[in-house]
């Protein structure tokens, strides 16, 4: 379980957070351009500082060893590789680093877990192309692969779906509910596509001005909630297959 | 079949340098030589972002100059050999990590320092009388091979070689880890900044070992894309060894009937060949 107690973001605001992350929930982050989602997430990887408590499992995150990191948190910050000339499966396999024995090659385990996650993302057709080349959807989902096949108890993903074509969108969605099936694992996403996170997550945090504004049911996300905090008139409808809310713009508004 | 090829020429190569009066020595020299800038290859491949190689990075010119210079002032083989692994690991941390040049800037200082090092040297030609010519030919076609010719130093240099190519090969999934950059390398629970030093000095290190084995000749060796990834085939890293291998006999065959200053054609030559493999194998959308 992830907790945050009064937390207070580096954006020169004073609003503390403090929230808890149920192991094995889905969280989406949601709120307008510069509400602190993804300084959330970074503070909650220990990747910016920020004042207050952070802990996993009941311990520190400033606790953890170098080691033991990547066993508790995997974030994905949005951000491309430096170098992209390795091969798909190279690069995934890279993903496992932090399991086998320094020097040592990879075991089987871990060359049937890149595989499922290949097949999971639907990257079979690329496996053998370098990462540069792959086509810009395949290259994020490849991204967004590579941060779940570390198999870390929390996983932080800073907008994973920009950019992702609707076929892509289905693929993140079922990875992402898969991720958490057994109950170990939990997820917390930002993302600027708030149907995305209605259809996806168990609970949603709007943030604003560096403060969380509300913590709801996905069920419970409508129009005027959006209306009041991204000031902006959408049509919110319901999905025919979980009654979830669907955001929808009005054409020409 | 090309394989066979290299082989063959290598060989030709080998009993024509003995032939024309070499020590056995030289052989070895440059297979060393060879074999460190291969290594030169494979951890340019892993440093973030990859860069320009010996040649082009600078490298070679800014362990020239230093080389030039010591000679000018100490006129001693044995103060080169000292001072040269010390100037290259300072070139290494000042440019890659100090200054921080990316791939682009790495090649443009590179350039510079050739031209730079091409002016100095045509100065001192004209108009230094003391200047030591000869000393040219060591930096180009290998200072160490040029002055040592006892095979037991160069056999003694290639087993440390062997050992550092088996551990580059297990450390080829680190290696690919950093070449994915610090917050890849730093979320496998792994020090980015440790590692970034190793990798440093290490290149520098062989850097320097390229230059007194083999020279800017030495430098030239690597004709294609050094084997890379988080899975290095042992027969496709083998054979793009023996590649490189063979070719630095087939270069060290050209110097001995040339000359040194073979290196001017083979400057252009490699240049050639890096801008091709860099536009045709590094620009991709998403680097």
């Amino acid at each position: 379980m992830l907790e945050l107690q009064g937390v207070r973001l580096p954006m020169g605001v004073e609003t503390p957070i403090s929230l808890e992350f149920e192991t094995g929930s889905v969280t989406a982050i949601v709120g307008p351009s510069g509400s602190g989602k993804s300084l959330l997430l970074a503070a909650a990887a220990g990747r910016i500082p920020a004042r207050g408590d952070i802990r996993i499992d009941g311990r520190p995150l400033s606790h953890l060893t170098r080691r033991e990191y990547p066993l508790y948190i995997s974030y994905f910050d949005g951000g491309s590789p430096p170098d992209t000339g390795d091969t798909l499966y190279d690069f995934l396999l890279l993903a496992r680093a932090h399991m086998k024995r320094f020097l040592y090659p990879y075991g089987e385990h871990h060359l049937q877990a890149a595989e499922s996650v290949i097949e999971a993302f639907n990257l079979g057709e690329y496996r053998t192309h370098p990462l540069g080349i792959l086509p810009s959807d395949a290259f994020r989902r490849a991204l967004i692969a590579f941060s779940v096949l570390r198999d870390s108890e929390l996983l932080l993903l800073d907008d994973p779906v920009a950019g992702l074509g609707i076929r892509s969108l289905g693929i993140v969605q079922r990875s992402l509910a898969r991720h958490t099936m057994g109950g170990d694992r939990t997820v917390v996403f930002a993302s600027g596509d708030l149907s995305f996170a209605a259809q996806t997550a168990d609970r949603i945090l709007i943030m604003d001005a560096g403060g969380v504004a509300e913590d709801i049911a996905p069920e419970a996300l409508d129009a005027d909630i959006i209306r009041r905090y991204f000031r902006t008139e959408v049509l919110v409808s319901r999905n025919i297959y979980n009654g979830r809310p669907e955001v929808h713009f009005f054409p020409g508004v | 079949m090309a394989f066979a090829f290299a082989l063959a020429a290598a060989t030709a190569a080998v009993c024509t340098v003995l032939a024309v009066g070499k020590s056995p020595a030289a052989p070895l020299w440059y297979a060393a030589g060879g074999y460190a800038c291969f290594l030169l290859g494979r951890i340019d491949a892993a440093s973030p972002p990859p860069a320009p190689g010996y040649l082009h990075s600078g490298s070679a010119a800014f362990m020239s100059l230093a080389a030039v210079i010591v000679m000018r002032f100490f006129a001693s083989s044995v103060a080169v050999l000292c001072i040269l692994p010390v100037f290259a690991v300072l070139f290494e941390l000042y440019t890659r990590r100090f200054l921080a040049l990316g791939r682009r800037d790495t090649a443009l200082v590179g350039f510079a320092l050739n031209a730079i090092f091409a002016v100095l040297v045509l100065f001192m030609l004209r108009a230094d009388p003391r200047f030591d010519a000869t000393a040219l030919s060591g930096l180009f076609s290998g200072l160490a091979g040029a002055s040592i010719g006892a095979v037991g130093v160069p056999a003694a240099v290639i087993p440390a070689l062997i050992v550092l190519h088996v551990l580059s090969r297990r450390a080829a999934p680190e290696l690919a880890l950093l070449a994915c950059g610090k917050t890849c390398f730093e979320g496998a629970g792994l020090n980015y900044e440790r590692a970034r030093a190793a990798l440093l000095c290490a290149r520098g290190m062989l850097s320097s070992l390229t230059l007194l084995c083999a020279g800017w000749l030495g430098g030239s060796v690597l004709i294609g894309p050094a084997p890379r990834g988080a899975k290095i085939g042992l027969a496709h890293d083998l054979s793009a060894l023996a590649e490189c291998l063979c070719f630095s006999q087939i270069l060290l065959l050209a110097s001995s009937l040339v000359g040194p200053l073979i290196i001017a054609p083979l400057w252009f030559v490699a240049t050639g060949v890096f801008f091709y493999y860099k536009n045709r194998w590094r620009i991709f959308p998403h680097a």
